[in-house]
């Protein structure tokens, strides 16, 4: 809007004016982005030896995660625990966590990626817990999975995408073009479908016994295009942790396109579970907060190393199956996948 | 019973006899079958559906204790992970919350569980629901088929015993008719054959149904009535014949006699007319005979003296010639002056041999010129009252005409011979013979077959005449035959014993 006033004022007033002008907006357009980041802010005092959890946006994951972590750190005694979400903003995110390294908090305990590269960037000398991390190697968190970075360690949301494409392959019989659909620059997403194309190569060998297909959405135009090619061209949709599409509105549409289409929607996020995907394989992720209060136990009371700790896995799951969709799709679950499920969705009653 | 004598109470009476005859039997025999087979087909549905139900539960049993056993697998891996996974470090010394932990994860994996477990349940009680829909349906279309089958076999059954029943029952009917209706109005059908032949004394026998008594009782009264007035037209008929048979016999009397009396009018009216033209002729030839007799005379004469003066030998023979025609000419007057004026000869005991071979003599020489055989036969035969020569008349002239008829070479045969009442001879030649048609006038005057080219020249027409005059008047009797022309003919003179006359 000050560009287009710009515009017109040049036109009309000369250029010195213009000028003059320009710079009078820009002053008053910093004043109020002040005053806003000034209202919006409200960050906790931090102060020695306190942990300080940051999280860079509230994802129901996230939420998990900080509550078996809490957990596990009020269990062994730190109950000086101070959280704080970015909500999407890289000041707040900055400012806190300068703030942190400033006072001298005893770490910072990072939830998920995003908030685990800020955390390792605004904060160096701090020892950094992380958690819910897909791929901390690929995010270059860790330079390996064994850990080996000073001042650094945690563990991960990995799932074994050997046994996730096992289980979609068991849940979608005959499944031979997988299409995954993420949308652009989300490390998470990405780093999901490099394991599942390292993982299908080792499983099938020469040639893989499923196809993956990836369609990248560049933008919400894109969406629709990518989504109906995905549709058109694969025996089911594989609907990665990635927040462009797991939330309400995209996931519906996804869901939608993909039951026009007769094929079913799977996924790894634990947000698509009984919102219309025939399966969806997650891991516990209160309990990776309750392991990742344990590294922290381990490093600060007990001492240990933390680099030389490996990054933490689980080697459970959590597989969410709907019969309902299956139902709609005229499909049927083979029994063991129904068995193995943690929950089973179905809403349609027995006569 | 004398309810039942109508014929038609009686066919109701048996038809409702036979229906309960055969709803009876039916009872007895299809119905009770059919209830036995009912019984067992049932039974084997029954078993049949036991069997498959024990199956059904069996496989549902096998399937509940998979579900358990991979249910229990499933759960306890699960469980496996999730305490690999619990950071127990964690819980040193703090056991109290491991166990609260432990218990609090437990229980969330309870909850899901059940929760799991009733779906599944569902999801079971569903599919089995399905399988024991689908074996229930089976057993449903195995009953059907079953049922079906049954059906047949009583349809079957009925068609059979229905057939056999019914057969029972026309036959019966059949005979029950044909007793109480065809043998009856058989028996009056030839009845009333026989009367239509004429014999009115059939009656039909008063048997059967009500209806056949009435009508035979009726048809016997009609009898009875037809045979009286039978009766009545017969005496009448034959009182009729008898004045009619006498009517007719006075008419062929009168008949009879009338024709008579026709005949011997024809006969007299014939004679009657051959007396006039015997006499017109008779009259007119005696004038001609006399003036051509007087006129052959002279001739004669002066050709016989001319004849003893002239020496030429040619002269001499032509001169006989005058003389044999002059004697012929002669000789035919006199046949006309015997035929106007009759022969009254003398009537004696003559050898009818001796008159034909005096005959045959006086020809011989004209045979001879003509190159003719004569032959005679003669049998031993008595005398016979007759006139010599008018017989002798009659057979010359018979002679003549053969040997006219003849050609040189050939014969003339002449036999005398007894036959019955009298004697006979026979002049038969193998000459011209004489067409059928002209057989009958032969013996008129002045009918003649021969022409002037034949060897004697033309004839007068009056030498059969003649001799049927002569014959006619002895008494005897003429007849000529000949096989046709070309073929010869055949006189024969009969002369009858004077005694049989």
């Amino acid at each position: 809007m000050a560009a287009v006033f710009t515009l017109r004022a040049m036109a009309r007033d000369g250029l010195l004016r213009v000028g003059a002008l320009t710079f009078l907006m820009t002053l008053a357009c910093l004043s109020m982005h002040e005053r806003v980041l000034a209202q919006d802010i409200s960050l906790p005092s931090l102060s020695v030896g306190e942990i300080a959890v940051f999280q860079w946006h509230e994802s129901p994951n996230d939420k998990k995660a900080l509550r078996g972590l809490k957990r596990g750190l009020r269990l062994v005694g730190y109950e000086k625990i101070v959280v704080f979400d970015a909500k999407r903003n890289k000041q707040h995110a900055e400012k806190f966590l300068a703030q942190a390294e400033q006072k001298g908090v005893r770490c910072v305990v990072a939830l998920g990626t995003k908030a685990t590269q800020l955390a390792l960037k605004y904060c160096p000398n701090v020892m950094v817990f992380f958690t819910a991390v897909t791929n901390p190697v690929l995010a270059g968190i860790v330079p390996s999975w064994q850990g080996g970075r000073a001042l650094v360690c945690g563990n991960s949301n990995w799932l074994d995408r050997r046994f996730m494409l096992e289980s979609f392959r068991a849940a979608v019989p005959g499944l031979k073009r997988l299409a995954v659909l993420h949308t652009a620059n989300n490390a998470v997403s990405q780093a999901e479908i490099a394991e599942a194309r390292r993982a299908l190569k080792a499983v099938a060998g020469k040639k893989p016994a499923t196809e993956l297909l990836s369609y990248e959405i560049k933008g919400a135009k894109d969406f629709d295009r990518q989504l109906k090619a995905a549709c058109a061209n694969s025996d089911a949709i594989w609907v990665p942790i990635d927040i462009g599409l797991y939330q309400q509105e995209a996931f519906a549409k996804i869901v939608a396109q993909a039951s026009a289409a007769k094929i079913p929607v799977v996924s790894s996020s634990e947000r698509c579970a009984g919102r219309g995907a025939l399966l969806v394989l997650a891991v516990d992720y209160e309990l990776l907060g309750l392991r990742a209060a344990a590294l922290v136990d381990r490093v600060l009371r007990r001492g240990q190393n933390p680099a030389a700790l490996k990054v933490g896995r689980l080697t459970s799951s959590r597989l969410y199956v709907d019969l309902d969709v299956a139902s709609r799709l005229g499909r049927r679950l083979p029994l063991p996948v129904v068995l193995d499920a943690w929950r089973v969705f179905r809403t349609g009653r027995p006569r | 019973m004398t309810r039942f004598r109508s014929l038609g109470a009686r066919f109701f009476l048996a038809l409702f006899a036979l229906l309960v005859l055969g709803i009876l039997a039916f009872g007895l025999i299809v119905a009770r079958s059919a209830g036995d087979e009912v019984a067992e087909t049932s039974a084997k549905i029954m078993d049949r559906s036991g069997r498959e139900i024990e199956t059904v539960f069996s496989e549902i049993a096998d399937t509940q204790a998979d579900l358990m056993d991979q249910s229990v697998t499933s759960l306890s891996g699960k469980f496996g992970r999730e305490l690999a996974d619990i950071p127990f470090d964690l819980f040193e010394g703090r056991e109290a919350e491991l166990e609260a932990l432990l218990r609090e994860r437990l229980d969330e994996m309870r909850v899901r569980n059940r929760e799991n477990s009733r779906i599944i349940a569902d999801l079971f009680r569903e599919n089995e629901g399905e399988v024991i829909r689908g074996k229930l349906s089976q057993i449903d279309e195995q009953q059907k088929v079953a049922v079906a089958e049954w059906r047949r076999s009583i349809t079957r059954r009925l068609l059979v015993w229905g057939g056999a029943f019914l057969l029972a029952v026309s036959s019966l009917i059949g005979f029950a008719f044909f007793f109480t209706v065809l043998k009856p109005l058989r028996e009056a059908t030839e009845v009333v054959e026989s009367m239509g032949k004429g014999d009115l004394g059939g009656r039909i026998q008063e048997q059967g149904g009500e209806e056949i008594v009435r009508l035979a009782r009726s048809f016997n009264s009609m009898a009875d009535a037809v045979e009286q007035a039978q009766q009545g037209l017969e005496e009448k008929v034959e009182v009729k014949t008898l004045a009619l048979r006498e009517a007719l016999g006075a008419k062929e009397a009168t008949n009879a006699r009338l024709e008579t009396t026709l005949v011997e009018l024809e006969t007299t009216q014939g004679k009657l007319v051959e007396s006039a033209k015997m006499v017109a002729l008779g009259t007119m030839a005696q004038g001609m005979a006399h003036e051509f007799n007087n006129i052959i005379g002279g001739i004669r004469g002066c050709a016989t003296e001319l004849k003893d003066d002239v020496s030429d030998h040619d002269a001499a023979e032509t001169l006989d010639v005058i003389i044999r025609t002059a004697e012929r000419a002669g000789l035919v007057t006199e046949n006309l002056l015997s035929f106007s004026r009759g022969v009254d000869g003398e009537l004696s005991p003559i050898s009818l041999r001796e008159v034909a071979e005096t005959a045959l003599r006086l020809v011989g020489p004209d045979a001879s010129l003509r190159g003719v055989e004569l032959r005679m036969s003669a049998s031993n035969l008595p005398p016979i009252t007759s006139d010599a020569r008018g017989l002798q008349q009659v057979l010359l002239n018979l002679y003549l005409n053969a040997l006219q008829a003849s050609q040189s070479g050939q014969k003339i045969e002449i036999s005398v011979e007894a036959a019955p009442g009298g004697q006979r001879v026979l002049v038969k030649d193998w000459g011209l013979g004489i067409d059928t048609e002209h057989l009958d006038r032969i013996f008129e005057p002045f009918f003649t077959t021969k022409d002037g080219s034949s060897a004697g020249g033309g004839g007068s027409g009056l030498g059969l005449a003649v001799s049927h005059g002569i014959v006619a008047r002895l008494g005897a009797r003429i007849e000529a035959a000949s096989r046709g022309p070309g073929q010869g003919s055949e006189f024969s003179v009969f002369i009858p014993d004077r005694e049989s006359l």
